[in-house]
């Protein structure tokens, strides 16, 4: 109950401290700061570290989501969701896994749910959301940042457009493993504790998938 | 132990192992996971689609208004609202899409009115004169009967219309009925006599 009581309490001062604690030599929101110090401070109800964790690792969650689902405001609300979710549980991480491998976790299930709830809304018609191929918009945000050529510009959209249209012919197990794994790097004992699966059903749908990108993508 | 052989690691891939025969082929993969990855790439040719891949999907990437993102957050959870229905029933896509650019033009609207309201006070010289105008233009009730007249009153919280000439109200008159005489409600009139029925040449 005191627990409770000192996050809430927590909750409301950081909405006062934030821009001081930010902005001071103090800032949690520093690099300096690791991920297992800020979630024990958060897991003692430092709402602050929590924020830095959030700012830290919702460039990742938000662009995984967006990857999944290729819609900004779904991704966008699925991402918070995700780190309410996490704040929620966050008593419970017992820092035997990276944090960020434990948040993974949470947005993985997160989307599923949200897509299996999507496939029962509309059940018995063909929801081209879930399928995904004609959800490619080329300005949307997930477009590289840097500025490029027009020429070099065109060949990288017309690239993305064409990996990103392979990508959505895959069952969405198939390419969260290739997205883990190929984007974000994650190595292969990570991605089973991400997916909730064994380190072969990770091997097997790599295999799988590659196959059937390649197959796809080949000219 | 050794590496399985191909069979049995195809078995592995398709998940047929089971039992001893699973763990020790997990147990063995857990070790070479990379080394067999890169031989199951190369049994495929995929190495060549490593680099376009990285280039070509975003690893990290901001979500829109990352400020409001992160304070949104706070704000659920500091109402305790954590949503259990992840994403279910929550509106029509149109109006999620559109929520993001509603939601930060709706704070912007109400910093506009306010601070509209805060520099009132700079143009009450105008805004006085046309009070003023206002101010200036008389009451007028419109009477429909001859002989009554209306007289129009205004304090600070009232306005009060006498109107003088009208006949008293009968304590018959029924005005639940619509009466405006007694006996006469419109209610109880018989209007078909008064139909005149309409001839088409």
């Amino acid at each position: 109950m005191n627990f409770l009581r000192n996050i809430a309490s927590n909750v409301m001062r950081a909405g006062m401290n934030q821009e001081s604690s930010d902005a001071g030599e103090g800032g949690l929101s520093g690099s300096e700061v690791d991920d297992a110090e800020l979630v024990r401070l958060a897991q003692s109800g430092d709402y602050a570290a929590f924020d830095a964790l959030v700012t830290r690792h919702r460039g990742k969650v938000y662009a995984m989501i967006m990857n999944m689902i290729k819609n900004d405001a779904d991704a966008w609300d699925l991402a918070q969701d995700s780190f309410i979710k996490a704040w929620k549980a966050l008593p419970r991480f017992e820092n035997r896994s990276k944090f960020s491998t434990w948040l993974f976790r949470i947005s993985h299930n997160v989307v599923y749910d949200w897509m299996r709830k999507k496939k029962i809304r509309s059940e018995g018609e063909l929801d081209d959301e879930l399928l995904g191929a004609n959800q490619i918009d080329m300005s949307a945000s997930t477009a590289p940042k840097q500025s490029l050529r027009p020429d070099q510009a065109m060949e990288g959209n017309e690239l993305r457009r064409e990996i990103e249209g392979a990508l959505n012919k895959l069952s969405p197990e198939h390419k969260e493993t290739i997205v883990l794994r190929e984007v974000q790097g994650m190595d292969y004992k990570e991605i089973a504790e991400v997916m909730g699966c064994s380190l072969g059903t990770v091997m097997s749908r790599l295999f799988y998938a590659r196959k059937k990108l390649q197959q796809i993508l080949k000219p | 132990m050794n590496r399985p052989n191909d069979n049995t690691l195809e078995r592995w891939l398709e998940g047929e192992l089971e039992g001893e025969e699973l763990l020790e082929v997990d147990a063995w993969a857990e070790s070479h996971a990379g080394d067999l990855d890169e031989e199951f790439k190369c049994e495929i040719g995929w190495s060549a689609l490593d680099d376009d891949f990285l280039a070509s999907l975003p690893d990290t990437e901001e979500p829109p208004y990352p400020d409001f993102f992160n304070s949104k957050i706070q704000q659920a959870i500091s109402e305790g609202v954590v949503q259990e229905d992840v994403g279910g029933e929550s509106g029509s896509s149109l109006w999620r899409n559109l929520r993001l650019v509603i939601l930060p033009a709706a704070v912007a609207a109400m910093v506009a009115f306010y601070a509209g309201t805060k520099m009132q006070g700079v143009d009450e010289g105008v805004d006085e004169g046309v009070d003023d105008a206002v101010a200036s233009v008389e009451n007028s009730v419109y009477v429909p009967h001859s002989g009554i007249v209306a007289d129009v009153s205004e304090s600070v919280d009232a306005t009060e219309i006498v109107l003088s000439g009208l006949a008293p109200i009968s304590d018959n008159l029924d005005i639940a009925a619509g009466e405006t005489s007694p006996g006469d409600s419109p209610m109880m009139a018989n209007t078909q006599a008064e139909i005149t029925p309409l001839t088409i040449f």
